[in-house]
């Protein structure tokens, strides 16, 4: 029998030739590449020429769901981005969840190729299966709650979901993001600008076509066991009383929260911008994704000197509230809301911009950039106005805006006068707010991911160290991970947890799944129920084997993009800032990677991937175990 | 005896909303890590640490006046 939780079908899209058509691949391709940036990437691979510029119209664009998108069970409606990355000139991607990703299932497709760039603005209207490219000459130059409002209008249906970019992705920051719901981003690798450079500003989604698992009852018996656990798993529980943010206070006291751009471990406002104050000063309701029990979502209202933060704008995750917050010493909440919501209205990554201001921040502190540079804008540490000014000018790349608009690592080329050595970086990516100098096989993730640096794609040290509790190890031997070791110390083990939980964390982001829902640690399911889960809605005969085969498959097409950009072992790196000792105060005081370990960790890191040790690639042997063989004829 | 505890994120809620995750709590004389935490009513995986120091097992002694923190971990976000 057909596989009916999938809709078997794609969309293609050529902007330049304003055609649309619709492609059927067999059910081997959906068994081989589940899903996400996998799928994405067989088209990417294929198709975008090598060494282009990641503005070049030839710049394939994927949009793709996973198999399970748009079923009922909690953490599923997720949505992967990808094309090469103007921030990095690696592969870019990025996920973020709501309710578009489930809805674009339910409009009749699965994923969404984008090609070429149209000769003037336009957004793409899939209503249950039928296409139209729509002028969008209109929307243009609009922020995001705008065009939501113009779009719904004219459409004359206010309950479509809109996937769009605002003014930094026509303005081409390089670290745009997607919005939807105003509120969810896809919002790492400056997939927002990819858009823009198409004059793509939005893609619209309704139906209500409704997929099927192929063992209804197993789902929802499944739906039904994670929603009862909520309320004695704490980390499920205080994601949905407090948000990612609830982790403030753990971060701070294991002096893990990046201070005074990542220069520090411990923030003294700690106690100001915690979850727990979110909750019991400016919250006033939780959301959620398509199907979620856990509702993780934050709606705040607030004012900060005079400007309205408004609820349909979402709340800062726990990374805005880093980036925003300890990154740029500022401790009041509303300040960081209000840079939440002005990044939500603009389309922003909230990572990366924080960070960059932290970046010029500390320049400014040490007299690298002068009011001159700056426009007379005061960047010391702690200014909520300068902060909130920059993103706004940011968005709008006007003044010391324009710089700030290519992130850190590239705005450090351009100033020089030793800026370089302030970045918190990899692959010219900025740092989220979980510190290597804790977490110690942190730093090697955020080197050698395809995408730069990003927190989301191994599971963090506490789940290997001795402290881990009984459920943590359970957790951990489920995925063959049973050696626990002393906190703080650099051991092949890191490796290890690099390399077995990238595999695992990869194959829920190529499914469309929530890490929170189906990660490794700290979530609500174990990662045998992420098998279960996954054989209930295909029917297929998995194993915890075809996870790691699924998520290695991924991983490899990724890396193979970054292979045939040139990209090696030696750009597998981090800032120099995190082989110095850490400042500040707190137990990761004058913790810092030495060359060696760091090289060492790399080395076991790419003979447990199966790569080449010398150049950190993909052989062709992998690739060919993986059914990637068509890999090196692309290449 | 009495310990301090220290409740963060969402464990907070186990204390009364006024007191926002911060008490003192009469214990007995005896008692172990464990019996803290089943007195506070805390289930499955948190991070415990007693004066400053996170802990491994849940079977050493309190100490009177010792300053017990519960925390939620963060794994992403
Ligand atoms: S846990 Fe949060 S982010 Fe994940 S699916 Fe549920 S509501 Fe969405």
């Amino acid at each position: 029998m057909a596989l009916e939780c999938i809709n078997g079908k794609i969309l293609h899209v050529d902007l330049t030739k304003r055609t649309t058509w619709v492609e059927e691949p067999p059910e081997s391709f959906y068994r081989t590449y589940g899903g996400g940036s996998a799928m994405g990437l067989t088209y990417i691979l294929k198709e975008t020429p090598k060494g282009i510029d990641a503005f070049d119209p030839a710049n394939v664009m994927t949009f793709f769901t996973g198999m399970p998108t748009g079923l009922l069970i909690s953490g599923q409606s997720r949505i992967s981005v990808n094309a090469k990355s103007p921030l990095t000139g690696a592969i870019g991607d990025s996920q973020s969840g709501g309710f578009f990703p489930a809805r674009l299932k339910h409009a009749g497709f699965d994923g969404i190729v984008v090609r070429g760039k149209a000769a003037s603005p336009v957004y793409l209207w899939i209503n249950e299966g039928e296409v139209e490219i729509r002028d969008a000459a209109h929307l243009w130059g609009k922020q995001t709650h705008e065009s939501e409002e113009l779009i719904k209008q004219e459409l004359k249906d206010t309950n479509v979901q809109i996937l769009q970019i605002g003014p930094a992705g026509e303005n081409k920051v390089r670290f745009a993001a997607i919005i939807s719901m105003m509120n969810r981003a896809n919002g790492r690798t400056g997939m927002g600008a990819v858009m823009g450079s198409k004059n793509l500003k939005a893609i619209v989604v309704q139906g209500a076509l409704r997929k099927k698992a192929a063992d209804p009852k197993a789902l929802t018996e499944l739906f039904l066991r994670g929603t009862k656990r909520i309320p004695d798993t704490p980390s499920s529980h205080g994601l949905h009383v407090d948000g990612t943010a609830g982790g403030v206070g753990w971060q701070n006291f294991t002096g893990g929260l990046p201070t005074r751009n990542y220069n520090e471990g411990q923030f003294e406002g700690h106690e100001t911008i915690g979850g727990d104050v979110m909750t019991n000063t400016i919250l006033v309701k939780r959301d959620t994704c398509f199907s979620c029990t856990i509702r993780c979502k934050r709606v705040v209202e607030t004012e900060y000197k005079g400007i309205k933060v408004e609820g349909r704008f979402g709340g800062p995750e726990y990374e805005t509230i880093g980036t925003f917050g300890s990154y740029c010493a500022i401790s009041d909440l509303s300040a960081i809301a209000l840079a939440n919501q002005m990044c939500n209205q603009n389309g922003l990554d909230t990572i990366t911009c924080g960070a960059t201001i932290a970046w010029a921040m500390e320049s400014f502190e040490k007299g690298q950039l002068t009011l001159e540079d700056t426009g007379g804008i005061d960047l010391h540490f702690g200014n909520a106005d300068a902060m909130l000014k920059m993103v706004e000018l940011i968005a709008k790349r006007e003044g010391f805006g324009n710089i700030l608009a290519e992130g850190s690592a590239k705005a450090s080329k351009i100033i020089g006068r030793g800026t370089e050595d302030n970045l918190a970086t990899a692959k010219g990516q900025e740092a989220p707010a979980h510190m290597p100098q804790v977490k110690r096989s942190m730093g090697l993730i955020y080197a050698v991911n395809p995408f730069g640096a990003d927190h989301t794609q191994t599971e963090h040290d506490g789940s290997i160290e001795e402290t881990a509790g009984e459920d943590a190890r359970l957790r951990m031997s489920q995925i063959g991970m049973t050696n626990f070791i002393k906190p703080g110390v650099i051991d092949k083990e890191r490796s290890k947890l690099v390399a077995v939980t990238q595999k695992v964390l990869s194959c829920v982001d190529m499914m469309g799944l929530c890490s929170f829902v189906w990660g490794v640690g700290w979530v609500l399911y174990f990662p045998a129920e992420l098998v279960e889960m996954l054989r209930a809605v295909t029917g297929w005969d998995l194993s915890m084997e075809d996870v790691f085969e699924y998520g290695e498959r991924r991983i490899n097409l990724l890396r193979a993009f970054n292979m045939r950009e040139g990209f090696t072992r030696k750009d597998d790196d981090l800032a120099p800032k995190f082989f110095r000792p850490l400042q500040g105060t707190g137990p990761s005081k004058g913790i810092h990677y030495t060359r060696e370990e760091f090289e060492g960790m790399k080395d076991e890191y790419y003979r447990l991937m199966g790569w080449d040790i010398q150049t950190g690639n993909p052989t062709p042997e992998k690739l060919a175990e993986l059914k990637l063989d068509w890999v090196v004829e692309v290449m | 005896m009495i310990v301090n505890v220290v409740l963060y994120s969402s464990l907070r809620l186990l204390l009364p909303p006024e007191k926002n995750g911060k008490g003192a709590l009469e214990i007995h004389d005896q008692a172990i890590l464990q019996d803290l935490l089943d007195q506070l009513g805390i289930q499955g995986e948190v991070a415990v640490s007693i004066n400053d120091e996170i802990v491994t097992g849940r079977q050493m002694n309190l100490k009177p006046d010792d300053t017990v923190q519960v925390f939620r971990p963060v794994g992403g976000g």
